[in-house]
């Protein structure tokens, strides 16, 4: 008897305990916890439950479920006014980026600036480009990291796609409009939405060049650098000027050669003054062109049609750079240039020295 | 139990997942150093120059490029001109001609032709190879046959493009020009004058330009000791001539004997062999640049004169050209007959002139 009271007792108290615990696991249970609410300064849960059990997540090479019970996972109700999105999969997503910033700033005909719009997204957001030249209907690229277009998406932080600054998409046609959306997303099904489109548009390559002296504002074009005496330096009063206008990304260039690389007399049987890169003022004889003075803020003169003195450059039938923009994109930039010329003692006497020069100017694109 | 969004250790696939997404997210990260951003597509640099740049010249220029994509495939290039230019079909070439490319320019590789000529297109198409160093400026220069740069205009567009033997485009520069208004309104036509420059000098003699033929002898001629040296520069591309003419009219004459004095014989320009006859005359010796002497006052020999004449300038050197400190020499021979009076003060002047023959 004294063994099944002691029996009997035994299973109360482990009832007993059984129920305790069974109700405290209850109350103490952190019901859609582990432990304290998983976050980092990189993540944040915004919403759990239970899961289905079993495997919650059957998938494929092509393919995830994400399976929950109890809760609506994804649904879209909406009016021309409003989207709603519940469910745990938009809860998840990332802000849908507004409108980015696409512009084209400064006259590109192959390229155009798009900076992000965060949406207040962490910055843990990435974000994809995607650029249309028909609205999205049928023409789809997206941003690739090195600005060009590609078939796929690439997803980057907004950091990365140049924050502030934004980036130059690159490899553009020239004389296109171009659409512009942004996409984000926060790991795996986090994908949001396309934001809206902003519209920006790429123009012509464009290049100008016009050529006038000081007296003669329209072709015909002539200089005469008058009698050039013995042992003396005789630089012309007329300058050639030549203007050149540009959206070229590596900017424009201005060349110059002449015909007879030298004055020419036929009267002195065809004797020439050479013309050569050099300082005419210890040369014996010589004839050549030096700048006198470049406009357009980019603009330079360049060696050795940039010396000072009576230090020439050559006008021979090479074609020699005289002047450039700083291979950068130019407007209304001007270089120009005077002739000099010496004579010796024994340079033949002659009215009729001559000599034909060429200007041309090429954008570098 | 299972928290949704978060795997737990013992789940398998649910730590697989967390890894992967790590691992992009590290990856996005890492990319950029690792690949760096290119500041613009594959084309560094591009361009292509005309060697004329007004209405209706000749077309001619270089096509440049430099890339850093070395192996495309390359296999054509289709330079398409602004519409319009005017092209013919025909009489086109390419060449790698060092003076026609840009000083530091590399020739284009493979570059022929062009194979076709596509007035329709304005296209030139050539035969290439891949650019295979991006460190090089990659150029070749053509020209158009009778094709002309047409009307004038700005912003002329046109296309360079590399394509493969598939025809597919490998890389594509988009380019404008610019073409002046009116024929030849990009040269400028120069001229220019140099002036008419002469120096002339005599020099030399015993002193103070004279020749002194000291004590004659009516038996042997006598010379001169001292010359007289003539120098010319001038810049008279036809160069110089020199004349003399002498003051008495019977040459050597002496005021303390009177009469007549030793005269010149001959006639320019004949020499006379004073060694066979009497009288009294100059001769020359070519100088510096060994101008031409007359043949008047060349002598034979050591005894021969020309005539010096009072009344008239004789040509007694020249030489075509500029000069250059070019000289000549001048002397005196005398033999006086048996029957000259004696007197110490025999005496003529010359009188040299020269002039640049411009």
């Amino acid at each position: 008897m004294n063994k099944l009271k002691t029996y009997n007792l035994k299973l109360k108290i482990t009832s007993i305990l059984f129920f305790t615990f069974y109700v405290l696991s209850f109350i103490f249970a952190p019901a859609a916890k582990a432990g304290p609410q998983p976050s980092s300064s990189s993540y944040q849960l915004l919403d759990y439950g239970f899961g289905s059990g079993s495997v919650a997540t059957s998938s494929s090479n092509n393919f995830m479920l994400q399976g929950i019970s109890g809760e609506i996972e994804f649904a879209s109700p909406s009016s021309n006014n409003f989207i709603l999105e519940p469910g745990l999969t938009y809860t998840m997503q990332p802000n849908v980026p507004p409108a980015p910033a696409f512009a084209n700033p400064s006259n590109y005909y192959n390229k155009l600036l798009l900076t992000i719009n965060q949406g207040n997204n962490s910055t843990d957001t990435v974000y994809a480009i995607a650029v249309s030249t028909d609205g999205f209907v049928s023409n789809i690229k997206y941003v690739q990291t090195d600005d060009t277009l590609g078939s796929n998406p690439v997803w980057q932080t907004y950091t990365l796609w140049g924050g502030a600054s934004g980036t130059t998409i690159i490899g553009l046609n020239p004389g296109t409009t171009y659409y512009a959306k942004v996409a984000a997303s926060r790991g795996t099904f986090t994908q949001g939405s396309f934001g809206p489109t902003s519209i920006a548009s790429t123009i012509n390559p464009t290049f100008t060049f016009s050529l006038q002296t000081n007296s003669h504002p329209t072709p015909p074009l002539s200089i005469n650098i008058g009698q050039i005496n013995a042992g003396a330096v005789t630089a012309s009063t007329d300058k050639v000027t030549a203007t050149i206008s540009t959206n070229a990304n590596n900017g424009g260039i201005i060349y110059v050669y002449g015909t007879n690389a030298g004055l020419v007399s036929t009267q002195a049987s065809n004797y020439k003054i050479q013309s050569s890169s050099t300082d005419l003022g210890t040369a014996t004889e010589g004839y050549g062109a030096q700048g006198t003075s470049v406009s357009g803020a980019p603009m330079e003169l360049l060696s050795p049609y940039n010396g000072a003195g009576n230090n020439v450059g050559a006008l021979d039938t090479t074609k020699r750079p005289l002047a450039d923009s700083t291979s950068l994109p130019v407007t209304n930039g001007q270089a120009s240039f005077q002739l000099k010329a010496k004579a010796s003692n024994t340079t033949p006497s002659a009215g009729d020295y001559a000599d034909t020069i060429t200007v041309i100017a090429t954008g570098s694109f | 139990m299972k928290i949704f969004g978060v795997s737990i250790v013992k789940n398998p696939k649910a730590a697989l997942s967390i890894a992967l997404q790590l691992s992009i997210l590290l990856f996005t990260f890492a990319y950029p150093l690792l690949y760096p951003k290119k500041a613009d597509a594959t084309l560094t640099t591009a361009y292509i120059r005309f060697d004329r740049q007004s209405a209706g010249a000749a077309l001619a220029g270089v096509v440049c490029m430099q890339s850093t994509l070395t192996s495309g495939g390359v296999s054509k290039i289709f330079v398409t001109l602004p519409s319009s230019f005017s092209l013919s079909s025909t009489g086109w070439t390419s060449d790698t001609t060092a003076a026609n490319l840009p000083s530091g320019a590399t020739a284009w590789p493979g570059i022929s032709g062009p194979t076709t000529v596509s007035t329709a297109t304005s296209t030139a198409i050539f035969a290439s190879t891949d650019l295979t160093n991006s460190s090089n400026l990659y150029c070749f220069h053509f020209t158009g046959g009778s094709s002309t740069t047409g009307t004038a205009g700005n912003s002329l567009t046109g296309t360079v493009q590399t394509q493969t033997t598939a025809g597919a485009a490998v890389e594509t520069m988009n380019y404008a020009t610019s073409i002046t208004t009116g024929t030849n309104s990009e040269q400028i036509g120069v001229t220019a004058s140099v002036s008419a420059s002469f120096t002339f000098a005599l020099s030399g003699g015993y002193t103070g330009q004279v020749l002194a033929l000291g004590v004659l002898n009516s038996s042997s001629v006598t010379t001169a000791p001292y010359q007289v040296t003539a120098t010319v520069s001038t810049n008279a591309h036809n160069g110089f001539i020199a004349w003399v003419k002498g003051t008495n009219s019977d040459g050597l004459h002496s005021s303390t004997a009177g009469g007549t004095g030793i005269t010149s014989p001959g006639s320019f320009p004949t020499v006379t062999d004073l060694a066979s006859s009497t009288g009294y005359g100059i001769f020359a010796v070519a100088g510096t640049n060994t101008p031409t002497l007359d043949a008047g006052y060349t002598p034979s020999n050591g005894t021969a004169v020309g005539h010096v004449d009072s009344t008239q300038f004789d040509r007694i050197a020249y030489l075509t050209g500029v000069q250059s400190g070019t000289t000549f020499n001048i002397g005196a021979r005398a033999k006086p007959t048996s029957t000259q009076a004696a007197a110490n003060d025999y005496s003529d002047t010359l009188t040299v002139v020269a002039s640049g023959s411009f």
